[in-house]
Protein backbone atom coordinates (compact mmCIF):
# COMPACT_ATOMS: atom_id res chain seq x y z
CA UNK A 1 0.00 0.00 0.00
CA UNK A 2 2.87 2.33 0.43
CA UNK A 3 3.38 2.28 -2.80
CA UNK A 4 4.64 6.39 -3.37
CA UNK A 5 6.55 5.98 0.04
CA UNK A 6 8.45 2.42 -1.72
CA UNK A 7 9.21 4.26 -4.70
CA UNK A 8 10.35 7.87 -3.28
CA UNK A 9 13.18 5.39 -0.74
CA UNK A 10 14.16 4.22 -4.77
CA UNK A 11 14.56 7.24 -6.23
CA UNK A 12 16.30 8.69 -3.69
CA UNK A 13 18.77 6.22 -3.26
CA UNK A 14 19.34 5.73 -6.89
CA UNK A 15 20.18 9.85 -6.62
CA UNK A 16 22.36 9.08 -3.50
CA UNK A 17 24.32 5.63 -4.78
CA UNK A 18 24.48 7.98 -8.22
CA UNK A 19 26.43 10.35 -6.10
CA UNK A 20 28.43 8.29 -3.98
CA UNK A 21 29.54 6.08 -7.41
CA UNK A 22 31.72 9.57 -8.11
CA UNK A 23 34.39 8.11 -4.93
CA UNK A 24 34.87 4.46 -7.36
CA UNK A 25 35.86 6.93 -10.39
CA UNK A 26 32.51 6.55 -11.96
CA UNK A 27 31.76 9.58 -13.94
CA UNK A 28 28.00 9.66 -14.01
CA UNK A 29 27.41 12.64 -11.63
CA UNK A 30 30.07 14.28 -10.43
CA UNK A 31 29.75 17.31 -7.74
CA UNK A 32 26.49 17.44 -5.03
CA UNK A 33 22.85 18.09 -5.13
CA UNK A 34 24.12 22.02 -5.03
CA UNK A 35 26.29 21.73 -8.36
CA UNK A 36 26.62 18.95 -10.40
CA UNK A 37 28.09 17.78 -14.36
CA UNK A 38 25.60 14.81 -15.26
CA UNK A 39 27.67 12.57 -17.54
CA UNK A 40 30.26 15.26 -17.56
CA UNK A 41 28.13 17.03 -19.87
CA UNK A 42 25.39 18.41 -18.56
CA UNK A 43 26.23 21.45 -16.18
CA UNK A 44 23.19 21.17 -13.50
CA UNK A 45 22.59 24.35 -10.61
CA UNK A 46 20.65 24.53 -8.10
CA UNK A 47 18.05 27.41 -8.48
CA UNK A 48 18.90 29.56 -4.98
CA UNK A 49 22.33 28.42 -5.38
CA UNK A 50 22.09 30.19 -8.58
CA UNK A 51 20.22 33.12 -6.86
CA UNK A 52 22.70 33.70 -4.25
CA UNK A 53 25.58 33.69 -6.67
CA UNK A 54 23.95 36.07 -8.86
CA UNK A 55 23.38 38.62 -6.18
CA UNK A 56 26.85 38.20 -4.57
CA UNK A 57 28.43 38.74 -8.01
CA UNK A 58 26.50 40.54 -9.84
CA UNK A 59 27.33 39.43 -12.82
CA UNK A 60 25.06 37.88 -15.01
CA UNK A 61 26.43 35.14 -17.55
CA UNK A 62 25.15 33.00 -19.88
CA UNK A 63 27.22 29.85 -18.32
CA UNK A 64 25.49 30.06 -15.12
CA UNK A 65 21.97 30.71 -16.73
CA UNK A 66 22.36 27.39 -18.85
CA UNK A 67 23.42 25.10 -15.66
CA UNK A 68 20.69 26.41 -13.64
CA UNK A 69 18.04 25.93 -16.73
CA UNK A 70 17.83 22.26 -16.83
CA UNK A 71 16.85 22.30 -13.28
CA UNK A 72 14.19 24.88 -14.01
CA UNK A 73 13.23 22.58 -16.52
CA UNK A 74 12.49 19.30 -14.82
CA UNK A 75 11.02 21.02 -12.09
CA UNK A 76 8.37 22.90 -14.44
CA UNK A 77 7.27 19.81 -15.11
CA UNK A 78 7.79 17.85 -11.70
CA UNK A 79 6.69 20.96 -9.09
CA UNK A 80 8.35 21.01 -5.70
CA UNK A 81 9.21 16.99 -6.36
CA UNK A 82 12.89 17.66 -5.30
CA UNK A 83 11.97 17.87 -1.55
CA UNK A 84 9.97 14.84 -1.32
CA UNK A 85 11.82 12.63 -4.07
CA UNK A 86 15.68 13.60 -4.05
CA UNK A 87 16.35 15.31 -1.00
CA UNK A 88 18.36 12.93 1.29
CA UNK A 89 17.42 14.98 4.24
CA UNK A 90 13.84 13.40 3.98
CA UNK A 91 15.04 10.26 4.98
CA UNK A 92 17.18 11.46 7.39
CA UNK A 93 14.56 12.93 8.99
CA UNK A 94 12.05 10.41 8.70
CA UNK A 95 14.69 7.94 10.22
CA UNK A 96 14.92 10.66 12.99
CA UNK A 97 11.44 10.80 13.59
CA UNK A 98 11.11 7.15 13.86
CA UNK A 99 13.70 7.07 16.68
CA UNK A 100 11.87 9.85 18.58
CA UNK A 101 8.35 7.64 18.50
CA UNK A 102 10.37 4.33 19.04
CA UNK A 103 13.27 5.49 21.37
CA UNK A 104 11.58 8.60 23.12
CA UNK A 105 7.97 8.02 22.55
CA UNK A 106 6.81 11.55 22.68
CA UNK A 107 5.78 13.96 19.46
CA UNK A 108 7.83 16.48 18.41
CA UNK A 109 5.99 20.10 18.74
CA UNK A 110 4.09 20.71 15.70
CA UNK A 111 4.75 24.04 15.92
CA UNK A 112 5.16 26.33 12.09
CA UNK A 113 6.25 29.99 11.41
CA UNK A 114 3.83 31.89 9.12
CA UNK A 115 4.85 31.03 5.48
CA UNK A 116 5.77 34.44 4.24
CA UNK A 117 8.68 34.17 7.45
CA UNK A 118 10.39 31.44 4.70
CA UNK A 119 10.25 34.10 1.70
CA UNK A 120 11.69 36.58 4.20
CA UNK A 121 14.30 34.29 5.39
CA UNK A 122 14.95 33.56 1.93
CA UNK A 123 14.89 37.46 0.52
CA UNK A 124 17.39 38.19 3.78
CA UNK A 125 20.17 35.40 2.75
CA UNK A 126 20.23 36.68 -0.13
CA UNK A 127 20.62 40.63 0.34
CA UNK A 128 23.36 39.59 3.40
CA UNK A 129 25.38 37.25 0.20
CA UNK A 130 25.01 40.50 -1.43
CA UNK A 131 26.56 42.50 0.96
CA UNK A 132 29.25 40.13 1.89
CA UNK A 133 29.59 38.95 -1.82
CA UNK A 134 29.58 35.23 -0.98
CA UNK A 135 26.87 32.99 -1.20
CA UNK A 136 26.02 32.66 2.72
CA UNK A 137 23.22 30.47 2.53
CA UNK A 138 24.52 27.82 -0.14
CA UNK A 139 28.58 27.98 1.44
CA UNK A 140 28.39 27.77 4.69
CA UNK A 141 24.15 26.63 5.96
CA UNK A 142 22.66 24.69 3.24
CA UNK A 143 21.95 20.70 4.01
CA UNK A 144 23.01 19.79 0.28
CA UNK A 145 26.37 21.29 0.16
CA UNK A 146 27.30 20.64 3.49
CA UNK A 147 26.05 16.67 3.40
CA UNK A 148 27.96 16.20 0.44
CA UNK A 149 31.16 18.04 1.80
CA UNK A 150 31.15 15.58 4.37
CA UNK A 151 31.38 12.88 2.10
CA UNK A 152 33.51 13.91 0.05
CA UNK A 153 35.72 14.90 3.21
CA UNK A 154 34.67 11.61 4.73
CA UNK A 155 36.43 9.41 1.36
CA UNK A 156 39.47 11.57 1.22
CA UNK A 157 40.61 10.84 4.78
CA UNK A 158 39.93 7.15 4.86
CA UNK A 159 41.54 7.32 1.33
CA UNK A 160 44.35 9.60 2.61
CA UNK A 161 44.21 12.29 0.13
CA UNK A 162 44.65 15.86 0.66
CA UNK A 163 41.86 18.16 2.29
CA UNK A 164 40.98 20.19 5.57
CA UNK A 165 40.03 17.76 8.64
CA UNK A 166 37.55 21.05 9.71
CA UNK A 167 35.76 21.09 6.46
CA UNK A 168 34.47 17.67 7.48
CA UNK A 169 34.35 18.73 11.17
CA UNK A 170 31.93 21.49 10.36
CA UNK A 171 29.78 19.91 7.82
CA UNK A 172 29.31 16.90 9.52
CA UNK A 173 28.65 19.21 12.66
CA UNK A 174 25.84 21.07 10.56
CA UNK A 175 24.17 18.07 9.58
CA UNK A 176 23.99 16.87 12.98
CA UNK A 177 22.58 20.24 14.04
CA UNK A 178 19.46 20.09 11.58
CA UNK A 179 19.14 16.40 12.46
CA UNK A 180 18.65 17.70 16.51
CA UNK A 181 16.25 20.69 15.06
CA UNK A 182 14.50 17.58 13.47
CA UNK A 183 14.16 15.71 16.71
CA UNK A 184 12.76 19.07 18.78
CA UNK A 185 10.32 20.47 15.96
CA UNK A 186 9.55 17.59 13.51
CA UNK A 187 9.85 19.45 9.83
CA UNK A 188 10.39 23.03 10.62
CA UNK A 189 13.51 23.16 8.17
CA UNK A 190 11.78 22.26 5.49
CA UNK A 191 8.12 23.62 6.21
CA UNK A 192 9.34 27.03 6.81
CA UNK A 193 13.12 27.70 7.11
CA UNK A 194 15.10 26.33 4.20
CA UNK A 195 15.10 28.49 1.18
CA UNK A 196 15.83 26.04 -1.06
CA UNK A 197 12.74 24.48 -0.94
CA UNK A 198 10.64 27.45 -0.41
CA UNK A 199 12.01 28.37 -4.48
CA UNK A 200 10.86 24.82 -5.70
CA UNK A 201 7.36 25.61 -4.28
CA UNK A 202 7.52 28.27 -6.63
CA UNK A 203 7.18 26.07 -9.54
CA UNK A 204 4.13 23.95 -7.66
CA UNK A 205 2.49 27.10 -9.00
CA UNK A 206 2.16 26.44 -12.64
CA UNK A 207 3.70 22.72 -13.01
CA UNK A 208 2.48 19.96 -15.11
CA UNK A 209 2.53 17.39 -12.09
CA UNK A 210 0.17 18.29 -9.22
CA UNK A 211 -2.13 16.74 -6.95
CA UNK A 212 -5.33 16.92 -8.17
CA UNK A 213 -8.61 16.03 -6.28
CA UNK A 214 -11.68 14.92 -7.42
CA UNK A 215 -14.81 17.07 -5.70
CA UNK A 216 -17.39 15.29 -4.10
CA UNK A 217 -16.28 12.20 -3.45
CA UNK A 218 -14.02 13.64 0.21
CA UNK A 219 -15.75 12.73 2.97
CA UNK A 220 -13.63 15.50 5.17
CA UNK A 221 -11.95 12.64 7.90
CA UNK A 222 -8.47 14.46 7.27
CA UNK A 223 -6.53 11.25 7.76
CA UNK A 224 -4.91 13.02 4.78
CA UNK A 225 -4.05 16.23 7.02
CA UNK A 226 -2.46 14.20 10.09
CA UNK A 227 -0.29 11.46 7.50
CA UNK A 228 1.00 15.55 5.28
CA UNK A 229 4.21 16.00 7.42
CA UNK A 230 4.37 19.41 5.45
CA UNK A 231 1.48 21.07 7.09
CA UNK A 232 -1.14 20.85 3.63
CA UNK A 233 -4.39 22.16 3.79
CA UNK A 234 -5.74 19.21 1.86
CA UNK A 235 -9.15 17.92 3.01
CA UNK A 236 -9.75 21.54 3.04
CA UNK A 237 -9.25 22.28 -0.48
CA UNK A 238 -10.60 19.70 -2.01
CA UNK A 239 -13.60 21.35 -3.94
CA UNK A 240 -10.95 22.41 -6.08
CA UNK A 241 -9.42 20.70 -9.54
CA UNK A 242 -5.92 20.89 -8.05
CA UNK A 243 -4.16 21.51 -5.02
CA UNK A 244 -1.63 24.03 -6.02
CA UNK A 245 -0.33 24.61 -2.50
CA UNK A 246 3.41 25.91 -2.34
CA UNK A 247 4.71 23.99 0.88
CA UNK A 248 3.37 20.35 -1.04
CA UNK A 249 6.49 17.66 -1.67
CA UNK A 250 4.74 15.19 -4.10
CA UNK A 251 5.46 12.72 -1.78
CA UNK A 252 1.91 10.84 -2.30
CA UNK A 253 1.19 10.35 1.73
CA UNK A 254 -1.83 11.62 1.72
CA UNK A 255 -3.03 9.65 -1.20
CA UNK A 256 -1.38 6.44 0.65
CA UNK A 257 -3.87 7.51 3.88
CA UNK A 258 -6.40 8.63 1.79
CA UNK A 259 -9.64 6.26 2.76
CA UNK A 260 -10.99 6.13 -1.04
CA UNK A 261 -8.18 4.73 -2.41
CA UNK A 262 -6.73 6.33 -5.71
CA UNK A 263 -10.02 8.01 -6.30
CA UNK A 264 -10.35 11.10 -4.66
CA UNK A 265 -6.69 12.37 -4.42
CA UNK A 266 -4.37 11.68 -7.66
CA UNK A 267 -0.96 12.92 -8.50
CA UNK A 268 -1.29 13.43 -12.19
CA UNK A 269 0.23 15.54 -14.90
CA UNK A 270 -3.50 15.60 -16.87
CA UNK A 271 -5.02 18.66 -17.73
CA UNK A 272 -6.83 20.29 -15.58
CA UNK A 273 -10.83 19.77 -15.82
CA UNK A 274 -14.12 21.58 -14.89
CA UNK B 1 47.65 -18.55 29.09
CA UNK B 2 44.21 -17.66 30.70
CA UNK B 3 41.99 -14.88 29.32
CA UNK B 4 43.00 -12.30 31.53
CA UNK B 5 46.53 -12.51 30.64
CA UNK B 6 45.40 -12.93 26.98
CA UNK B 7 43.85 -10.01 27.37
CA UNK B 8 45.88 -7.80 28.93
CA UNK B 9 48.95 -8.86 26.22
CA UNK B 10 46.77 -7.96 22.88
CA UNK B 11 45.87 -4.70 24.97
CA UNK B 12 49.72 -3.96 24.91
CA UNK B 13 50.37 -5.25 21.86
CA UNK B 14 47.47 -2.71 20.19
CA UNK B 15 48.61 -0.19 22.40
CA UNK B 16 52.46 -0.05 21.39
CA UNK B 17 51.71 -0.56 17.70
CA UNK B 18 49.49 2.14 17.71
CA UNK B 19 51.87 4.28 19.51
CA UNK B 20 54.65 3.38 17.07
CA UNK B 21 52.05 4.28 14.18
CA UNK B 22 52.06 7.73 15.79
CA UNK B 23 55.44 7.87 16.26
CA UNK B 24 56.24 7.77 12.41
CA UNK B 25 53.69 9.52 11.82
CA UNK B 26 54.99 12.73 13.41
CA UNK B 27 58.50 11.97 12.23
CA UNK B 28 57.52 11.85 8.96
CA UNK B 29 55.90 15.17 9.15
CA UNK B 30 58.08 16.60 10.83
CA UNK B 31 60.87 16.58 8.42
CA UNK B 32 58.40 17.92 5.94
CA UNK B 33 58.25 21.02 7.58
CA UNK B 34 61.50 21.30 7.26
CA UNK B 35 62.15 20.73 3.67
CA UNK B 36 60.52 24.13 2.69
CA UNK B 37 62.29 25.48 -0.47
CA UNK B 38 62.42 29.13 0.04
CA UNK B 39 61.79 29.36 3.67
CA UNK B 40 61.95 33.02 3.87
CA UNK B 41 59.32 33.17 1.61
CA UNK B 42 55.84 32.65 3.93
CA UNK B 43 52.87 31.74 0.91
CA UNK B 44 49.95 34.17 0.88
CA UNK B 45 46.03 33.26 -0.40
CA UNK B 46 45.52 29.73 -2.14
CA UNK B 47 46.36 28.81 -5.06
CA UNK B 48 42.68 27.92 -6.96
CA UNK B 49 42.18 25.60 -9.32
CA UNK B 50 42.78 26.80 -13.09
CA UNK B 51 41.29 29.39 -15.21
CA UNK B 52 39.14 30.73 -11.62
CA UNK B 53 38.55 34.08 -12.35
CA UNK B 54 39.97 36.84 -10.05
CA UNK B 55 39.83 37.08 -5.86
CA UNK B 56 36.70 38.78 -5.23
CA UNK B 57 34.60 37.14 -7.96
CA UNK B 58 35.32 34.20 -7.38
CA UNK B 59 33.93 34.10 -3.93
CA UNK B 60 31.11 35.85 -4.92
CA UNK B 61 30.57 33.09 -7.81
CA UNK B 62 31.62 29.77 -5.73
CA UNK B 63 28.81 27.67 -4.36
CA UNK B 64 30.91 25.29 -2.60
CA UNK B 65 29.17 22.33 -4.50
CA UNK B 66 32.26 20.37 -4.87
CA UNK B 67 32.12 19.23 -8.47
CA UNK B 68 36.05 20.58 -9.07
CA UNK B 69 37.12 18.37 -6.11
CA UNK B 70 34.77 15.47 -7.56
CA UNK B 71 36.04 15.77 -11.41
CA UNK B 72 39.71 16.23 -10.13
CA UNK B 73 39.30 12.81 -7.68
CA UNK B 74 37.26 10.82 -10.75
CA UNK B 75 40.37 12.28 -13.35
CA UNK B 76 42.69 10.82 -10.34
CA UNK B 77 44.61 13.93 -9.96
CA UNK B 78 43.28 14.37 -6.51
CA UNK B 79 44.62 17.90 -6.27
CA UNK B 80 41.90 20.04 -5.09
CA UNK B 81 40.60 20.64 -1.90
CA UNK B 82 38.20 22.94 -0.06
CA UNK B 83 39.35 25.12 2.39
CA UNK B 84 39.25 25.03 6.41
CA UNK B 85 38.65 27.66 8.26
CA UNK B 86 42.37 28.80 8.01
CA UNK B 87 41.56 31.38 5.48
CA UNK B 88 39.10 33.46 7.40
CA UNK B 89 35.05 32.75 6.89
CA UNK B 90 35.32 34.62 3.33
CA UNK B 91 37.76 32.00 2.29
CA UNK B 92 35.95 28.81 3.84
CA UNK B 93 34.75 25.83 1.68
CA UNK B 94 36.31 27.24 -1.75
CA UNK B 95 38.72 24.86 -3.43
CA UNK B 96 42.28 25.24 -3.46
CA UNK B 97 45.38 22.83 -4.85
CA UNK B 98 46.59 22.10 -0.93
CA UNK B 99 49.64 19.61 -1.76
CA UNK B 100 51.84 20.14 -4.22
CA UNK B 101 54.50 18.35 -3.29
CA UNK B 102 52.50 15.15 -3.51
CA UNK B 103 49.26 16.07 -5.72
CA UNK B 104 50.08 18.69 -8.41
CA UNK B 105 47.39 20.06 -10.94
CA UNK B 106 47.87 18.46 -14.25
CA UNK B 107 46.11 21.08 -16.30
CA UNK B 108 43.85 18.74 -17.79
CA UNK B 109 41.50 21.56 -17.76
CA UNK B 110 38.52 19.59 -17.06
CA UNK B 111 37.36 21.29 -13.73
CA UNK B 112 36.81 24.58 -15.17
CA UNK B 113 35.07 22.60 -18.15
CA UNK B 114 32.73 21.28 -15.60
CA UNK B 115 32.12 24.44 -13.08
CA UNK B 116 28.30 25.26 -12.90
CA UNK B 117 28.81 28.72 -11.55
CA UNK B 118 31.00 30.26 -13.82
CA UNK B 119 33.54 30.70 -10.63
CA UNK B 120 36.18 28.60 -13.20
CA UNK B 121 36.15 30.18 -16.94
CA UNK B 122 37.38 27.55 -19.46
CA UNK B 123 40.47 29.42 -20.86
CA UNK B 124 43.70 27.86 -22.38
CA UNK B 125 45.92 26.29 -20.56
CA UNK B 126 48.90 28.63 -21.47
CA UNK B 127 46.48 31.84 -20.35
CA UNK B 128 45.98 30.07 -16.66
CA UNK B 129 47.24 32.32 -13.82
CA UNK B 130 47.39 30.16 -10.82
CA UNK B 131 50.47 30.80 -9.56
CA UNK B 132 54.09 30.90 -10.25
CA UNK B 133 56.68 28.90 -9.44
CA UNK B 134 60.10 30.10 -7.58
CA UNK B 135 63.53 28.12 -7.29
CA UNK B 136 65.17 27.73 -4.70
CA UNK B 137 68.75 28.48 -6.30
CA UNK B 138 70.51 26.84 -3.18
CA UNK B 139 68.78 23.95 -3.35
CA UNK B 140 68.21 23.37 -7.53
CA UNK B 141 70.71 20.67 -8.92
CA UNK B 142 71.10 22.60 -11.92
CA UNK B 143 72.15 25.30 -10.20
CA UNK B 144 75.06 23.05 -8.32
CA UNK B 145 77.15 21.30 -10.89
CA UNK B 146 74.57 19.66 -11.83
CA UNK B 147 72.26 18.71 -15.41
CA UNK B 148 69.00 17.60 -13.85
CA UNK B 149 66.08 19.02 -15.81
CA UNK B 150 63.44 17.29 -14.14
CA UNK B 151 61.70 20.25 -13.58
CA UNK B 152 61.42 21.74 -17.83
CA UNK B 153 60.49 18.01 -18.40
CA UNK B 154 57.68 17.67 -16.28
CA UNK B 155 56.41 21.01 -17.09
CA UNK B 156 52.88 20.67 -19.38
CA UNK B 157 54.00 24.25 -21.45
CA UNK B 158 57.93 23.14 -21.88
CA UNK B 159 59.99 25.15 -23.52
CA UNK B 160 57.69 28.64 -23.06
CA UNK B 161 58.19 28.31 -19.74
CA UNK B 162 61.96 27.64 -19.19
CA UNK B 163 65.27 29.68 -19.78
CA UNK B 164 68.24 27.86 -19.54
CA UNK B 165 71.33 29.48 -18.28
CA UNK B 166 74.55 26.53 -19.44
CA UNK B 167 77.30 27.38 -17.71
CA UNK B 168 79.94 25.41 -15.59
CA UNK B 169 77.62 25.50 -12.84
CA UNK B 170 75.54 23.14 -14.45
CA UNK B 171 72.21 23.78 -16.73
CA UNK B 172 70.82 26.08 -14.57
CA UNK B 173 67.18 26.39 -15.21
CA UNK B 174 65.32 29.78 -14.98
CA UNK B 175 61.21 29.99 -14.54
CA UNK B 176 59.73 32.83 -16.14
CA UNK B 177 56.55 34.77 -15.90
CA UNK B 178 54.81 32.45 -18.49
CA UNK B 179 54.40 30.03 -15.83
CA UNK B 180 50.97 29.10 -14.85
CA UNK B 181 51.53 27.72 -11.58
CA UNK B 182 50.29 24.61 -11.60
CA UNK B 183 53.34 22.42 -9.85
CA UNK B 184 54.21 19.15 -11.47
CA UNK B 185 57.46 20.55 -10.97
CA UNK B 186 57.32 20.76 -7.45
CA UNK B 187 56.47 17.21 -7.73
CA UNK B 188 59.16 15.81 -10.22
CA UNK B 189 61.75 17.47 -8.45
CA UNK B 190 64.29 14.51 -7.10
CA UNK B 191 65.34 16.62 -4.24
CA UNK B 192 63.87 16.13 -1.30
CA UNK B 193 61.43 18.23 -0.02
CA UNK B 194 61.77 19.43 -3.48
CA UNK B 195 63.41 22.75 -4.50
CA UNK B 196 60.89 24.33 -6.17
CA UNK B 197 57.94 26.77 -4.57
CA UNK B 198 54.21 27.85 -5.54
CA UNK B 199 53.19 31.09 -4.71
CA UNK B 200 50.16 33.24 -6.17
CA UNK B 201 50.59 35.53 -8.71
CA UNK B 202 49.77 38.15 -6.34
CA UNK B 203 52.75 37.87 -4.06
CA UNK B 204 54.71 36.91 -6.61
CA UNK B 205 54.28 41.07 -7.87
CA UNK B 206 55.51 42.00 -3.94
CA UNK B 207 58.79 39.44 -4.06
CA UNK B 208 59.62 39.83 -7.37
CA UNK B 209 62.44 42.60 -7.34
CA UNK B 210 64.33 40.40 -4.63
CA UNK B 211 64.14 37.46 -6.34
CA UNK B 212 65.17 38.58 -9.72
CA UNK B 213 67.87 40.54 -8.15
CA UNK B 214 68.99 37.13 -6.01
CA UNK B 215 69.52 35.49 -9.53
CA UNK B 216 71.53 38.46 -10.94
CA UNK B 217 73.64 38.06 -8.19
CA UNK B 218 74.00 34.63 -8.31
CA UNK B 219 74.76 35.22 -12.59
CA UNK B 220 77.07 38.13 -11.55
CA UNK B 221 79.33 35.93 -8.96
CA UNK B 222 83.20 35.20 -10.08
CA UNK B 223 84.34 32.03 -10.34
CA UNK B 224 85.75 31.88 -6.48
CA UNK B 225 83.26 33.67 -4.92
CA UNK B 226 80.51 30.81 -6.79
CA UNK B 227 82.97 28.46 -5.51
CA UNK B 228 82.49 29.13 -1.89
CA UNK B 229 78.65 29.85 -2.48
CA UNK B 230 77.97 26.09 -4.06
CA UNK B 231 80.73 23.78 -1.71
CA UNK B 232 80.44 26.15 1.31
CA UNK B 233 76.74 26.20 1.63
CA UNK B 234 74.73 24.95 -0.71
CA UNK B 235 76.00 21.28 -1.29
CA UNK B 236 75.76 20.29 2.07
CA UNK B 237 72.58 21.30 2.45
CA UNK B 238 71.27 19.26 -0.77
CA UNK B 239 73.37 15.80 0.71
CA UNK B 240 71.64 16.16 3.91
CA UNK B 241 68.11 16.50 2.36
CA UNK B 242 69.13 13.45 -0.23
CA UNK B 243 69.79 11.07 2.99
CA UNK B 244 66.48 12.30 4.12
CA UNK B 245 64.95 11.21 0.82
CA UNK B 246 66.79 7.86 1.11
CA UNK B 247 65.27 7.24 4.06
CA UNK B 248 62.07 7.57 2.86
CA UNK B 249 62.21 5.50 0.11
CA UNK B 250 63.49 2.88 2.39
Amino acid sequence: MNRFTLWRRGVMAAFLVLFILQIAKVNIVAGSLTGSVALSYIRLLDPFAYLESLSASGDFTLHALWSVLPIVALYAVFGRAFCGWVCPMDYLFEVVERLRQRLLKVKGMVFRLPRLSGYILALLFLIITALIGAPVFTNYLSHLTNLYRAITAGYFYLLDLPLDLDIFVYSTGAIIILLVLELIAPRLWCKSLCPVGRTYGLFNKFSLLRLSALSGTCQQCDLCNKACYMGVNISGSTHGPSIRDTDCIMCGRCIESCREKGKTLKLTFKKETQ
Amino acid sequence: MNRREFLQRSLITLSSLSLFGCNLDVAKRDTEQHLQPLPNIIPTGYIRPPGAVEDRPFRAKCTGCGVCINVCHIMKYDAIAATGFSGGPLNFGLPYIKDMRDYPCALCMECPKHCPTGALMNVEKDKVSMGMALIDFGLCFGYNGDVCLSCSKACPLGAKVFDFYNGEWGNQPYINEACVGCGLCVKYCPLGGSAIKVVTKGQYKTIKEAYIGEFRRLMAMSQEERYNVVYGTNLPNIMSRGRIVEREYR
